[in-house]
């Protein structure tokens, strides 16, 4: 007679579906999180990359070049964790489809593989009894009780996997399409371009808001105080004025009306009166007061010296020129466009509810039978029905 | 930020300072000493049952530490403004405020049931493998307290999310002494600590990032790496712990205690 040998799809389809081979992965992934967390990870801006690399190199030392070719400075940018995330979403939608299986399959009897142990002290009825009052179901096949927690106990990993899914297709939506743009300084007035098309973001009118184009998430990191200069001569007659040194963002910016926050010590020039004037805010509050001082240029020295209202409010009025300051505060937003956002919010409470309620309410099946006055028991049998019956 | 005044001065010119802190968690840990010693003698020896006087020490441990805890974390809410005062607080700062809200809720009192070998004896020399991370919690918050520097500002520390990961934390550590009962062949029938801990991380991170996607658009938003990374990682952890088949309640213990001792590393790590 030929034995049938197994079949191979079968076997791989237990692996790849088995609790271990989820496990493993997890596991892997959570090590190179950690390892990210312990390790300063390269960022992805130029600009912050100089430290970046100073930083490493007085950390580790000689040792930095060798850990840069390991990819140990961007671990959860490398091919080897996106691969990784890859192999979870596929056990998680091969074991989604067991699942699945296990749900509607749920009104059937299977055999139990565990050993059989006896347990004694109540009779059989009385243990159901208890066991239904524990909201379990009792399925019965002849003397074979099958005691689970369908369908809810099936329910939640369902959710559980559902969730994970498809939060993994959201961050790769996010990854393929999404941008991000941080530490954009913004006034009162000023309206910033963003990637793509019509995509905008600007500051409600008192300064206190974001208002953006569709699509568009925008979010303040910090907020400090700002102001618009304005110059007039004795005629009424608007001056230029112009942005000098410590504004590297609008270093060459002139006109009759110029923007400025106040991030730090901020000096303008009004080039047809040859005066030059340096803004300090004392604090970097939205309404602080700023202390301002008027040089004549040449030679340098101080002409007016004032600190203005709260917010920057201030006009100085200097050998016939009229200086106005307005108060304009500014923020320091980061735009990002995320087209996996939805997914993202409802793969996460899928994952949330699923994992909870999986912890809470696990999926435990186990049988009893009742053979020659005795009843035994197998599979992972609550602790609580043994005190009971014991 | 400029220091505390304290934090100008040597060691011995801080004691002064830092005492009322290190009576107090010095108290707590000597509780925990006499609760540990208690339970190592009963396994010794069957009379007398000495459990309740351990009851007692975890319950007197629990209580200071949560006083600290609730002074500490709640001193600034009007109905404990007046409260504060009297207690010189100028020790707790930075990690120290995790530490104690950690120590205080890893004190095994209530819940746990003894385990009993297959004759139906207690064995409970085990019990004090229960109170052991909530010890050396205490150990480690004295030597914050006797030797903290203000690395951080208080507002990094207070927030929401640090508080809920020390809460996690605290209750992680019962589920590490129970990892350490089970790995020392003791058994465990208690499986709450565990099952909670992980919900109540569950509950919290999956939180924070949907607050993060609303907010800012990214799950993890402006999160440092360390929270990021360290975080996820714990919550992975958490769940292969759970995927561990259970007829081998030994890796199923192994992988909880890692997990929460990550998740302690991740509460007390630098904000």
């Amino acid at each position: 007679m030929l034995e049938r040998s197994p079949d191979p799809w079968r076997i791989l389809w237990q692996a790849a579906t088995a609790d271990g081979a989820l496990a493993i992965l997890l596991l892997v992934t959570a090590a190179s999180l950690a390892l990210s967390a312990w390790i300063p990870q390269q960022p992805a801006s130029d600009a912050d990359y100089a430290r970046w690399l100073s930083e490493a190199q007085l950390r580790y030392g000689t040792i930095t070049p060798a850990m840069r070719s390991l990819g140990l400075f961007s671990i959860t940018r490398s091919a080897g964790f996106r691969v990784l995330l890859s192999l979870i979403g596929s056990c998680l939608l091969l074991r989604l489809v067991e699942t699945v299986e296990l749900l509607l399959g749920g009104r059937q009897v299977t055999e139990p593989g565990d050993d059989w142990t006896e347990v004694s002290g109540l009779e059989l009825r009385q243990l159901l009894d208890r066991i239904r009052l524990r909201r379990y179901r009792v399925l019965r096949r002849s003397s074979l009780f099958q005691i689970d927690r369908w369908p809810l106990a099936r329910l939640f990993p369902l959710l559980a996997h559902m969730g994970g899914i498809l939060l993994l297709a959201a961050l790769l939506i996010t990854r393929l399409l999404g941008w991000q743009v941080q530490g954009q300084v913004l006034q009162v007035g000023q309206r910033l371009s963003l990637p793509g098309v019509a995509n905008w973001i600007e500051l409600t009118e008192d300064g206190s808001g974001i208002v953006r184009s569709a699509g568009v998430v925008g979010f303040s990191e910090s907020a400090g105080p700002g102001v618009v200069v304005r110059a007039y001569d004795d005629g009424g007659q608007p001056l230029q004025v112009q942005l000098t040194a410590g504004s590297a963002s609008s270093a060459a910016e002139l006109g009759s009306e110029v923007m400025i926050a106040l991030t730090e010590d901020r000096y303008f020039a009004i080039p047809e009166a040859n005066l030059v004037a340096r803004l300090t805010p004392r604090s970097t509050e939205a309404d602080s007061v700023v202390d301002v001082q008027v040089y004549r240029s040449p030679p340098g020295e101080i002409i007016a010296e004032t600190a203005s209202e709260r917010g920057g409010a201030v006009s100085l009025t200097l050998e016939g020129v009229i200086i106005q300051l307005s108060p304009a505060p500014y923020m320091v937003v980061t735009a990002t466009h995320n087209p996996g956002r939805a997914a993202s919010a409802a793969g996460l409470f899928l994952l949330m509810v699923g994992a909870v309620g999986s912890a809470v309410w696990p999926a435990r099946t186990f049988w009893l039978r009742e053979q020659d006055a005795a009843i035994a028991a197998a599979g992972p049998v609550p602790s609580w029905l043994l005190g009971e019956s014991a | 930020m400029p220091l505390p005044v304290p934090y100008h001065r040597g060691f011995w010119g801080r004691v002064p300072d830092v005492l009322p802190a290190t009576v107090v968690v010095m108290v707590a840990g000597g509780m925990l000493l006499v609760a540990m010693g208690v339970h190592l003698l009963n396994g010794l020896r069957e009379r007398p049952d000495l459990s309740p006087l351990a009851s007692i020490a975890g319950w007197a441990a629990a209580s200071v530490l949560l006083i600290g805890a609730l002074l500490v974390w709640g001193g600034t809410l009007p109905v404990l403004e007046s409260f504060v005062p009297p207690f010189d607080l100028s020790a707790w700062h930075g990690p120290v405020l995790p530490t104690v809200l950690m120590a205080a809720l890893a004190i095994p009192v209530g819940g746990e049931t003894d385990p009993c070998d297959a004759g139906g004896r207690v064995v409970s020399w085990t019990r004090a493998l229960l109170v052991l991370p909530a010890f050396v919690l205490t150990l480690a918050l004295l030597l914050q307290v006797s030797s903290s520097t203000a690395s951080a500002h208080d507002a990094e520390w207070v927030t929401p999310l640090r508080f809920s990961l020390a809460v996690c934390a605290g209750l992680g550590a019962r589920g590490l002494g129970q990892a350490l009962q089970v790995l020392a062949g003791g058994g465990s029938s208690s499986h709450w600590p565990r099952t909670l801990t992980y919900s109540l991380l569950t509950l919290v991170s999956g939180s924070a990032m949907l607050v993060n996607l609303w907010q800012q658009g990214t799950v993890w938003g402006g999160a440092g790496p360390e929270i990021q990374g360290g975080l996820a990682g714990t919550w992975l952890v958490w769940s292969a712990s759970g995927l561990a088949p259970g007829r081998q309640p030994q890796l199923r213990a192994v992988l909880t205690a890692v997990a929460a001792l990550l998740l302690m590393a991740v509460a007390i790590g630098g904000a």
